[in-house]
């Protein structure tokens, strides 16, 4: 079952293979270099990511554009079965690539400024490669088995990650979190998986297109559940916002453009498998997370959790347009990842200056906007880079985040037929989320960049060099020329690239989306330039309640659960036990009382007897010689009579 | 000829009444005289079953052979209660008991 | 080479008789005794591998001899023969027995009690547990299996805890009770079974286990033949005979509700025996199963396999629900043990060859895998004697090559990819959910709630890693105890562990190819038509 396909060149084996080992190298090397080479080790893993993404950028080169194409080997033989391992290429697994090595990259570049304070950033360096490894695994695999293998260690890599700094015990739980809400998605993904192979017999990718099965639904409904679990979908999103407690390039990484991004990037390569049943639930609940994003996002005061609500929210969006428009979905995925990592690095940037700046005040909280104010002045090029990514977040023209937001809303209004459908009303959720979006961007930028200045801020730095690359680089990707010749046209190449459907020219949505972004700006303006500082609602603010939720009524009933199955083991089941022994020992010690008292008993009775009986005769050997003689004549008188007479 | 049977009666009841002297006197010296009157009764006794058959002596001969042994016998006897009299202060065979099972 | 397999069993046990000759004040002897006779099963266990041959079902390096044979008159003669092969199923568990028993004499170095009885009861042990694994006489295999229990018995009631006496007592009588019903069936099976090699005027019965797979090997009217009337209550003799066995094996299994002496033996036990009773003995109950039970009487297999696969459910829930609220950390890793052991139950029920093939990895894979947990647990027991894990906290700032070593052996346990564990759980689920398919013997929900099961093992272990490991250090208990990392011993006994569940997570088929023939071969005797209704 071992299918090769026409492979164009030899070298593709040997690039995919280095593009995949290449960062393993790195978590290598980083566990291996001792202490005296320790400021080496940020340098060298950057330097194999580099090397990755070039091999990402030939293998992009030598597949793109070719049919698919599938080298594999076999895993597991069991029986009749055989799974697989191996690469399978097409335009989107090479597109991805590039994108996943091209970020991890920068942020190599990024955390060597970032973490130089950090004398042990050896496990931050090698987990970093090790997660690119595992991404790069999950975009390459061949086979769902393969796929599900590099899913669950990008998982455990961002468990490593988020709880890097050992001693906040806050950063433990939240990767604890982290791990175990993926690992509820994990499950779906694992029923999917049974139930695609106990239907199909196969798990290559490759051989499921043109499949259907009876339990299609609930096996695509059971993948979506993984996606659920990895990209933060309604309700399993609320280790995200937790997950902030990462250090902040591994945000960019993983919680912006990565790992996030991997269920919304199996959305759309096994496109093919979900029934149209299951993508109205998938549509619903994208709709439902993009919403919540948005609004969670407006009502945050922490930095990395507005931005962690915006990806959230973008991330709704992606999962919603699946149904009707898979490619607007992947265009928009990456994107999004090139300007949300910027983001994140700017936010990594202003974090860094604040807490060297304020590194005795340990009260203050280094990444709450109510602290920040009139930034740009002390940081120009942070401020540069991250307006123009908050400007490709919110989806003002010029930037890629306006292409591919519009061929995404091109692509639902193109499905509407009534208004108060399912496509409908999902419809009108999206474009209050376009509408919210700059809202929300606009509050940051506002609060961070402008404003008063408050007290000690006028000791805050710009960020080191090798800090600053990065960050311009990803706010160049941001901009339209990456993705589009035209600012106002959606033809862009970039849907070429991605052979979406393109329209005859309805052109009335980008000019529609601008506006609406345009008038989302000065309501931003208008609410938040005066930086009110209001509580809001618990509701709003913590994740909706559904953490108290989850803990009053998942955690709570599991832990009285387990605690009753202990108890249930100690005293019930260990009772019973002990109650067969006791009821043994007490049949041996009735037992023991029977043998003492009966066997023993009747024994000691006729030992008694014997005793008694010599007692008696004893009287006739008295000691007396008249009885002795006396004894004797009856005897002889006895026996005289008996044999005369009888 | 005489009839025997009351002469059998007096031998019987002469050896019943040494019998229950053997048994019942407390005095050694009495208890000989209780075997000798028990010989005395058989001896009447082999007399008198002589006297039925006069022909054969040998009633009368086995009598005077009893009497030559009940007289030895008494002689040993008596000095045998002499000693044991000298020995353990007492001719009361009850007392003489140190072969008894104490208790 | 031969009689490999007899070097395998009597080394150690030679070993344990030249070992009661030698003083007990020479400690040092016992130690490199039992060294030197691990590392020489190594070395044999290297030659039986070179001369294992091709995979396909029959048996390898079979040695037979007659071994007792006894005329008993008018009933005809009473013969059990020394009948020792090895095939897939076996030779998995004897390279686990080889491996582990060699990792546990490096960790039972610190014993210092009274050395000399330590090492010989091991070598004892060692020696029984191969002679189980291989054994194809019935006898010798119960012979073996009843061996088993003596020395755990005294090595948890010398050398263990403070409720030694206690635990070691209930395990032995536990798992006896389930030995005596084993017996009653061994009983009966002999004599129902004739030898096919004998005349018919002289039918001599036979304890061989091989010869008990072919029914018609069974005699006419005894009473595990298929048309014996016998019946008590609601089952069948050979129903009766499979239940019986099912609850021998399912004692050492353990599968819940018979496991409560699990928790109590391990926790008292010292940290080798803890190992070799998690990573060997239980898995006795599973090879008998797989050995014993479900070949000779695949109608009671199938018969009771709904229950079989609901038992092993139960187990995977129930003891993942007690680690959770377990607080002693090793009675956490002994309820997951519980918990891992379901599966196996579960991949057996399924009888389809990904589920019988998971069920064996999974017994390979956690036998490695819950040594490294036992032997991390005892790091830290040893230095402290505290085995609370709400007592610590952030031990990851002093001990940090240890937290790695638990990051690796939780990660394991919990089925991450990449390590072996992932390979059995995977290839049993999968199994178990097919079954439904393609014998239709297991209901595809089971699967689907043994899933959960993976949920919950992270739970419980990412939960233990977040207060015992993270956050600020502390340590609730003596202050004069420093808290050191591993050292060089503890360090050799965990890193081949660890590399070693993890090359047999990246290289499943190593095994597999031994493991794949069996597992044909035994669904195919469960499945036979022809068995099941001759």
């Amino acid at each position: 079952m071992t299918e090769t396909a026409a492979i164009p060149d030899h070298p593709l084996t040997y690039l995919s293979f280095a593009v995949l080992l290449l960062p393993l190298l790195s978590f290598f090397l980083c566990h291996v270099i001792g202490e005296k080479f320790s400021w080496l080790i940020s340098l060298v893993s950057t330097a194999l990511l580099c090397l990755t993404s070039l091999a990402a950028f030939l293998l992009y080169q030598g597949a793109y554009g070719n049919p698919e194409s599938v080298i594999s080997w076999s895993w597991i033989k069991t029986g009749n079965h055989i799974f697989e391992v191996g690469f399978l290429f097409n335009d989107q697994v090479v597109v991805m690539t590039l994108m996943v090595t091209l970020v991890s990259a920068l942020v190599h570049l990024y955390s060597i400024g970032y973490m130089a304070d950090d004398r042990a950033s050896k496990k931050y360096f090698a987990f970093l490669g090790f997660f690119t490894f595992a991404m790069l695994g999950l975009i390459l695999s061949s086979n769902l088995l393969l796929t599900f293998c590099f899913w669950e260690l990008v998982g455990f890599a961002s468990y490593r990650l988020i709880s890097y700094y050992r001693d906040q015990s806050k950063a433990a739980s939240a990767a604890t979190k982290a791990f175990l809400m993926n690992r509820v998605g994990d499950m779906g993904f694992l029923v999917g998986l049974m139930i695609i192979w106990s239907a199909t017999g196969s798990l290559e990718i490759s051989q499921l297109h043109q499949v259907s099965f009876p339990l299609q639904t609930a096996a695509g409904l059971c993948i979506f559940l993984g996606v659920m679990g990895k990209s933060a979908q309604f309700p399993l999103f609320t280790w995200l916002p937790d997950a902030m407690k990462a250090p902040t390039p591994v945000s960019a990484l993983i919680h912006a453009a990565t790992m996030v991004a991997a269920g919304v990037y199996l959305l759309v390569r096994l496109h093919f498998l979900f029934t149209a049943d299951a993508f109205v639930v998938i549509t619903w609940i994208g709709a439902i997370t993009a919403l919540l994003g948005a609004l969670a996002a407006l009502f945050q005061y922490d930095l990395k959790k507005i931005l962690a609500y915006s990806t959230m929210s973008q991330l709704g969006l992606m999962v919603m347009a699946m149904a009707v428009s898979p490619g607007a979905s992947f265009l928009h995925l990456l994107n999004h990842a090139f300007f949300k990592a910027g983001l994140f690095l700017g936010a990594g940037a202003i974090i860094h200056a604040m807490h060297t700046a304020h590194h005795t005040e340990k009260a203050l909280d280094v990444q709450d906007i109510r602290n920040m104010g009139a930034l740009r002045t002390q940081m120009p090029v942070t401020f540069f880079c991250f307006a123009i990514c908050s400007a490709a977040l919110a989806g003002l023209p010029l930037t890629s985040g306006f292409v591919s937001k519009d061929i995404l809303l091109s692509h639902l209004g193109a499905s509407v037929n009534t208004l108060w459908s399912q496509q409908g009303i999902t419809m009108i959720i999206a474009w209050i989320t376009v509408f919210l979006t700059p809202i929300y961007a606009f509050r940051l930028f506002w609060y961070v960049f402008f404003g008063q200045m408050k007290n000690d801020l006028v000791m805050l730095q710009e960020a080191p060099v090798i800090m600053r690359i990065p960050m311009m680089i990803l706010a160049l990707l941001s901009l339209t020329l990456a993705v589009s010749f035209a600012p106002f046209s959606i033809t862009a190449w970039a849907s070429k690239l991605l052979y979406l459907q393109t329209f005859e020219e309805s052109t009335y949505i980008p000019y529609i989306t601008t506006a609406i972004v345009i008038l989302a700006l000065i309501v931003g303006y208008f609410l938040y330039r005066n930086q009110p500082t209001r509580s809001r609602s618990r509701f709003l603010t913590q994740n909706f309640l559904l953490d108290s939720f989850y803990a009053q009524y998942i955690i709570q009933p599991f832990q009285f659960i387990s605690g009753f199955t202990l108890s249930l083991d100690k005293t019930w089941i260990d009772r019973g036990i002990h109650a067969v022994a006791y009821f043994q020992v007490s049949l041996s010690h009735l037992a023991g009382w029977f043998d003492r008292s009966v066997i023993d008993g009747s024994v000691n009775l006729m030992a008694g007897a014997a005793g008694r009986l010599g007692t008696i005769t004893r009287y006739l050997a008295a000691g007396k010689i008249q009885t002795y003689v006396l004894w004797a004549m009856l005897g002889l008188i006895i026996f005289m009579i008996w044999f005369l007479i009888l | 000829m005489l009839p025997i049977e009351p002469l059998l009666y007096l031998s019987a009841f002469l050896f019943s009444v040494g019998l229950i002297v053997v048994f019942t006197k407390r005095n050694a010296i009495v208890i000989l005289l209780g075997i000798e009157l028990m010989l005395n009764g058989a001896n009447l006794n082999l007399v008198a079953f002589n006297r039925a058959q006069p022909e054969l002596f040998d009633g009368q001969i086995f009598a005077l052979f009893v009497i030559v042994v009940a007289v030895c016998e008494t002689a040993v006897g008596m000095a045998i209660v002499l000693r044991v009299y000298h020995f353990y202060g007492t001719s009361v065979p009850d007392q003489i008991s140190e072969l008894k099972e104490k208790p | 080479m031969q009689h490999l397999i007899s070097y395998l069993i009597f080394l150690p046990l030679g070993a344990a008789l030249l070992g009661l000759f030698v003083p007990s004040d020479k400690k040092n002897f016992f130690r490199l005794l039992a060294l030197s006779v691990s590392i020489l099963q190594v070395i044999v266990l290297l030659f039986i591998f070179q001369s294992y041959g091709a995979t396909d079902t029959s048996f390898r390096l079979v040695e037979k001899t007659s071994w007792i044979t006894m005329d008993v008159g008018t009933w005809g003669s009473f013969k059990a023969e020394y009948f020792v092969g090895l095939d897939g199923l076996s030779l998995s568990l004897v390279l686990l027995t080889v491996l582990v028993t060699l990792i546990a004499v490096i960790a039972s170095w610190t014993i210092d009690k009274q050395v000399k009885g330590y090492f010989i009861l091991f070598l004892l042990l060692n020696g029984a547990v191969i002679g189980s694994f291989c054994a194809l006489d019935l006898l010798l295999f119960y012979l073996f299996f009843e061996f088993m229990l003596l020395p755990m018995y005294f090595l948890i009631g010398i050398w263990g805890g403070p409720r030694r006496e206690y635990a070691s007592v209930k395990f032995f009588l536990y798992t006896l009770l389930g030995s005596i019903l084993i017996l009653v069936v061994v009983i009966a099976l002999y004599v129902s079974v004739k030898d096919p090699n004998g005349t018919s005027t002289n039918i001599t019965h036979t304890f061989n286990m091989l010869y008990m797979r072919d029914p018609s090997n069974f005699i006419e009217g005894s009473l595990l033949h298929h048309t014996s009337g016998w019946i008590l209550g609601p089952f069948s003799a050979r129903l009766w005979a499979f239940l019986l066995l099912f609850i021998g094996f399912a004692i050492k299994l353990p599968m819940v509700p018979l496991h409560t002496w699990l928790p109590d033996a391990h926790v008292e036990a010292p940290t080798p025996v803890s190992v070799l009773l998690a990573a060997l003995l239980l898995k006795i109950g599973g090879y008998g199963l797989l050995r014993l039970a479900y070949p000779v009487f695949p109608d009671g297999a199938v018969y009771f396999s709904w229950l079989v696969g609901l038992f092993g459910v139960i187990s995977i829930i129930y003891g993942a629900m007690n680690a959770l609220a377990s607080k002693d950390l090793k009675r956490l890793i002994a309820y997951s043990s519980v918990s891992h052991m379901g599966f196996v139950l579960l991949g057996i029920a399924s009888v389809t060859v990904e589920g019988i093939s998971g069920a064996v990895y999974q017994m390979f894979s956690h036998g490695i895998i819950s040594a490294m947990l036992f032997l991390l647990a005892g790091v830290i027991s040893d230095r402290t004697h505290d085995r609370l894990i709400e007592n610590y906290s952030g031990l990851s700032s002093k001990m940090p090559v240890y937290t790695g070593f638990i990051i690796v052996a939780f990660f394991a346990s919990l089925g991450l990819p990449g390590f072996s564990g992932f390979i059995a759980e995977i290839l049993t689920l999968l199994g178990a959910f097919s079954s439904q398919g393609v014998n239709n013997l297991l209901p595809v929900w089971m699967a689907i709630v043994a899933t959960s099961g993976l949920l919950l093992s992270a739970a419980y272990y990412l939960w233990t890693i977040q207060r015992m490991f993270y956050g600020r250090f502390g340590y609730k208990g003596d202050n004069t105890i420093t808290l050191s990392d591993l050292d060089r011993r503890e360090y050799s006994t965990l890193l081949p562990l660890a590399l070693l569940t993890i090359c047999f997570g990246i290289f499943p088929q190593v095994l597999l190819d031994f493991i794949n023939p069996f597992a044909e071969q035994i669904v195919r005797i469960v499945l036979d038509p022809d068995m099941l209704n001759p």
